[in-house]
């Protein structure tokens, strides 16, 4: 069977490289070149909606292959790459994509451009959010990280400037503001969620009209973030924004046969994060808040979207050294003016589509500095952020339900 | 506040006086001009915030593996467990923002490659000290 190979492919692959101490191998090519890598390979299994594919049968389709290059070539230049290989569900199809890549030039310890690929920093996670081992949960909190949004907001190709502002014992400020553009596959979530759209207003319009290919295109991304440290062990305070623009190009047949086009645009803007994170001995406390809107125009009709809203506490104790566990709660509503979906049931759609509330416990145990084995359980009350393309008529999606992931990650 | 920088300073001079095997210390290349880092600017470097000395030369910064001169240069001075420590720099490196630093099995490769570059910057236990290096003090405004 395909995804036990998978299984096997990364076990026997973490105990090859564990075996050869393939970190050794790497640092021996000096200390200018670095290369590293992490897989992972999770396991989900949900009741009552699917969940990024065939979750209610149990998927395996949840991985993450990492291969990290790193060549530091004068103090000032740096050049890197990552290669990405994932799945989740029916996006990414383990294809191999660069998830970063570029060239790095620091001037001073204020002020650094990267050129190429580069990782965008919303939130507090959002740059690592493709290294399950970085986190205690296997997923980001969604009201924020949406997983069906990450090929929008994970990268873009253009550039950034960064650089860190020290205030001596009164903190320091680390910067990034960013421009570019990304490059988001049809199977994108982002992409899904538009032509989901479109085919829900074609067949109401009940005129037979029919979507038979489908582009989406990103017109530019451009945001940045502060991140505050104050002189207070520990604590990390930051702010995010980001805006983009994407379009859509379809190709429609009507019930005559006739083939035509027509378009679509999206806007994601002033998505904007406020970010706390405070990290006690054995405690860790995570809150994030956020906003954004989603203006849709589609086949010249305007959606109305309104202004979502989202926000999780969590909070990570660490048991004994090796072992973490974690309680979050993480809620999102489409549309703030619309808290209870009443509006969305005026339109004659479901309530709870208006909302998602994640409870989610878990365990995370650092089996040693490169294992990582993750258990986690959710139970939620809601079906905001796309879950209706996972779950088509005539079964619908529904709205208490639940889900567990296990997961095992190795790096290098 | 000079007065309190001065003070510190005489402690940490008395301190390292009387050397206590298991505490960590700082240290340098001889013909590094520094002599001493605000704890703020030891953590900035440690962190990957600040990589240029003032002269403009980056900074190359190197981490023992593990052992105990590791673990309390890593919690006592920037604050962070070794695990935590080794995840913030997993998160830099993974997400394209910089190269974590080198790693040294121990005192005596740290003594080594400190001697032999005067752009490094390490920690050893006191007790191993010796004049192939510069022992940096460390000022704490608390």
């Amino acid at each position: 069977m395909k995804f036990s190979r998978v299984i096997l492919a990364v076990l026997s692959f973490g105990l090859i490289l564990q075996g050869s101490q393939l970190s050794a191998w790497a640092f021996d090519l000096g200390t200018k070149m670095r290369i590293n890598g992490f897989l992972s390979q999770g396991y989900i299994k949900s009741q009552d909606n699917n969940f990024f594919g065939e979750s209610k049968d149990g998927s395996f389709q949840i991985n993450e292959f990492g291969l990290t290059l790193n060549g530091e070539l004068t103090d000032n230049l740096r050049v890197g790459l990552q290669l990405l290989s994932r799945d989740l569900g029916s996006e990414g199809n383990n294809k191999v994509n660069i998830d970063w890549g570029m060239a790095d030039y620091r001037w001073r310890d204020w002020l650094g451009v990267r050129l190429g690929k580069v990782k965008l920093p919303i939130g507090l996670y959002n740059q690592g959010r493709d290294s399950d081992f970085l986190r205690p949960a296997v997923f980001l909190p969604q009201s924020i990280y949406d997983e069906n949004k990450r090929n929008l907001v994970v990268a873009a190709t253009g550039g950034s400037l960064y650089g860190n502002l020290s205030f001596g014992n009164g903190g320091d400020l680390e910067y990034q503001a960013y421009y570019g553009e990304v490059n988001f596959p049809e199977d994108s979530g982002q992409a899904l969620g538009m032509r989901t759209l479109a085919e829900n207003m074609l067949r109401r319009s009940r005129s037979g009209t029919k979507v038979v290919a489908f582009e989406a295109d990103n017109r530019y991304v451009y945001g940045g973030s502060l991140i505050y440290s104050p002189p207070v062990e520990g604590l990390r305070l930051g702010v995010s924004y980001f805006t983009g623009k994407s379009e859509f190009d379809f190709k429609l047949k009507r019930r005559d046969g006739s083939l035509f086009r027509d378009e679509a645009t999206g806007n994601n803007k002033d998505f904007i994060v406020y970010s706390a994170e405070y990290v006690r001995d054995k405690m860790t406390l995570s809150i994030e808040y956020s906003e954004f809107t989603a203006d849709r125009m589609v086949f010249g009709k305007e959606v109305p979207g309104g202004r979502s809203q989202g926000g999780y506490i969590q909070a990570c104790y660490r048991l004994i050294d090796p072992v973490v566990i974690y309680a979050l709660y993480d809620v999102f509503y489409a549309d703030k003016d619309d808290r209870d979906g009443s509006e969305l049931e005026a339109r004659g759609e479901l309530d709870y589509l208006g909302w998602r509330k994640d409870f989610g416990l878990g365990v995370r145990w650092d089996v040693n500095d490169n294992w990582v084995l993750k258990a986690e359980w959710h139970k939620v009350d809601g079906a905001a952020l796309q879950l209706p393309i996972f779950n088509p008529p005539p079964e619908g999606v529904k709205r208490d339900w639940y889900y567990y992931v296990l997961k095992a990650s190795y790096n290098f | 506040m000079t007065g309190i920088r001065i003070i510190s300073i005489l402690l940490l001079l008395l301190w390292s006086g009387s050397a206590r095997a298991g505490e960590a210390v700082l240290v340098v290349h001889r013909d590094n001009p520094v002599s001493s880092l605000e704890i703020a600017e030891v953590r900035g470097i440690f962190l990957g915030k600040k990589v240029f000395w003032d002269d403009g030369n980056g900074i190359e910064v190197l981490l023992q593996k593990s052992g105990e001169t590791h673990q309390s240069f890593s919690q006592n001075t920037l604050g962070k467990s070794p695990r935590q420590l080794s995840m913030y720099w997993k998160r830099i490196l993974f997400s394209g923002e910089g190269i974590p630093p080198q790693e040294v099995p121990g005192d005596k490769e740290m003594l080594e490659l400190i001697a032999a570059n005067v752009k490094a910057i390490g920690y050893i236990d006191s007790s191993s000290k010796d004049d192939r290096v510069k022992t940096i003090s460390i000022l704490r405004e608390e």
